[in-house]
């Protein structure tokens, strides 16, 4: 990026969930339906402001339940829509997950994932929804899950989940944490001229010719908007190209695998990572979120003691990278997998790394960050 | 700049986090990178709360601080809980109207009377300032012009004047405390 371009770009002293709120807006959002919950509540609260500012709709539901309800049908409208919760209310919201994951609505679903089980600890971070992520709700479905670790990855993810919801019609999450939501730095924030916002694909035929579920042209058929003439129906149960119940196997099979293939049809669009120093590590290291930053001072300073560490950081949790993964795993003696929960992403890892030397986690939980001489230590018992 | 870590703490309803949220725009100002981060207890007024500042020349990687080179402490309790985590070599600035200070090895400990400037002012709500000041003039990490700048910006109309009145008092305060 040249220096012109850069000139532009203001800069703000934000924290992570006023990010989460403005670049949302940026992205073209302009429905929220939520029930505030800590510490995602800043992120209501913002946008609360900003959609009637922008002509938008901000609605406080009666529950969680009811917020994810509200955003598929105001999705259903045609509308960038966008909810926002913690563990408890990621864990209402699943029955309705599912709903717009099999009627292929696009909608937003953040996460600002807190400690603990059950109601937990509200104030401090916690990693530990991945796998409720991945298989929250029942059935197979596919999942996007983006995880970025800093503020300035994560406006531009905001913007990024909102075209792969949008692209893909599919649900997508946001999975931060405690610590990146009310963290603030310094964000410098993209001119809307250096990204995109894509729509999702409209009907080219007329209603009378409409299928809503016609996947002839491709695996993301045309959603038409409700209200403008083009009358779908949209159920819960298994469905034909038509939208309308059907018990048929084959087509069952055919509709399931084509929303599966959404996601590993086009991994190179959905697919995000960073890689730190992997070239010829011996150890490799795997962290996600604000745990990946610990991660990476640990990275530096095991390099300074002439420990060849590497660091993967997925910032598309799921789909999981595998390849890289498997890339790194493949040549490095161990791989030291720091999570803040008892170990999920580890059971990835494990999975796909191919990995000839032990995968050890660093697990730390009670809303402490790990810090990065935690890493380090572990990382200097297997060099 | 290496990174350097400061820790404001007091009690809720005495602007600890604004003290935070001011300083980490300083930084942004004075041209470092800057994490702030806050800490929420389950109740907010009169329960402990602290605010951390990262500054840095450098690409901040953890963004929580750890072992503070300063602890600036507005209350008994929160001097009592985060004094003795300084860094060996560190300072502890304290508001000595409201904190008796202890012994801590290889510290510098310099108390600031913030909390009876800021009455004398007349109002007692500013006396995160006037600390955050006296502490940043008598310290460095931040370019005083920066700090008041970024004070400018962040205080609400009605506050501006009082909080910059505050600010030079912490300057004076600052200058009175080192001789």
């Amino acid at each position: 990026m040249d220096n012109t371009e850069k000139k532009q770009r203001q800069v703000v002293f934000w924290p992570g969930n006023k990010v989460v709120a403005e670049a949302a807006v940026a992205a073209g959002c302009r429905f929220f339906a939520g029930y505030p919950i800590t510490p995602s509540s800043e992120i209501a609260h913002v946008m609360s402001k900003r959609l009637p500012e922008m002509g938008g709709k901000f609605i406080q539901m009666e529950d969680e339940i009811a917020a994810m309800g509200a955003i598929i049908g105001a999705s259903l409208t045609g509308q960038r829509v966008m909810t926002a919760t913690s563990g408890p209310g990621f864990s209402l919201k699943q029955e309705n997950i599912g709903f717009a994951s099999f009627i292929e609505a696009p909608c937003v679903i953040v996460n600002v994932m807190r400690g603990g089980p059950s109601t937990g600890l509200p104030t401090a971070l916690g990693q530990a929804d991945v796998m409720q992520a991945r298989w929250g709700t029942h059935g197979d479905r596919p999942v996007i899950a983006l995880t970025p670790s800093y503020l300035d990855e994560l406006y531009n993810e905001v913007i990024r989940a909102f075209n792969l919801a949008e692209m893909l019609r599919m649900p997508v999450f946001l999975l931060i944490d405690e610590v990146l939501g009310h963290l603030s730095e310094r964000v410098e924030i993209p001119d809307p001229s250096e990204y995109e916002l894509v729509e999702r694909p409209r009907p080219t035929v007329s209603p009378e010719e409409y299928y809503p579920y016609d996947s002839s042209q491709g695996d993301v058929p045309p959603m038409a908007d409700y209200f403008t003439g083009y009358r779908w129906h949209t159920t819960g149960l298994n469905h034909d190209k038509t939208g309308f119940p059907t018990t048929d196997p084959v087509i069952c099979q055919a509709e399931e695998e084509r929303m599966e293939r959404k996601v590993s049809g086009n991994l190179e669009l959905i697919e995000k990572y960073e890689e730190y120093m992997t070239e010829d590590a011996e150890i490799g290291v795997v962290a996600f979120g604000t745990t990946a930053r610990a991660a990476l001072v640990a990275v530096a300073d095991a390099r300074k003691k002439g420990i060849k560490a590497g660091l993967l950081r997925p910032v598309t949790l799921w789909p999981f990278p595998e390849k890289p993964t498997r890339r790194l795993g493949q040549r490095i003696k161990a791989m030291i997998v720091p999570e803040a929960n008892l170990g999920q992403m580890i059971y990835e890892v494990e999975r796909v790394a191919g990995c000839n030397g032990p995968v050890v986690g660093v697990n730390k939980i009670g809303g402490v960050p790990i810090y990065p001489g935690e890493i380090l230590t572990r990382i200097e018992e297997f060099a | 700049m290496p990174r350097r870590e400061i820790l404001i703490c007091g009690f809720g309803g005495q602007g600890v986090i604004f003290a935070g949220e001011l300083l980490g725009r300083a930084g942004i100002r004075a041209g470092l990178e800057t994490g702030q981060s806050a800490s929420y207890g389950s109740e907010a007024r009169g329960s402990a709360c602290h605010a951390g500042v990262v500054l840095s020349s450098e690409p901040i990687g953890y963004p929580k601080v750890r072992r503070p080179d300063v602890v600036i402490a507005m209350s008994q309790a929160a001097y009592d809980r985060f004094a003795s985590t300084v860094k060996p070599g560190g300072r502890v600035i304290f508001d000595s109207h409201l904190v008796k200070r202890g012994e801590i090895d290889d510290v510098e400990q310099i108390g600031v009377p913030a909390a009876s400037l800021a009455t004398r002012l007349g109002r007692k709500g500013v006396a995160n300032v006037v600390m955050l000041t006296a502490a940043m003039e008598i310290t460095g990490d931040v370019s005083m012009d920066a700090l008041r700048e970024a004070l400018g910006e962040q205080s609400p109309e009605k506050y501006r004047e009082m909080n910059l009145k505050a600010f030079d008092e912490g300057m004076a305060a600052a200058k009175a405390a080192l001789e």
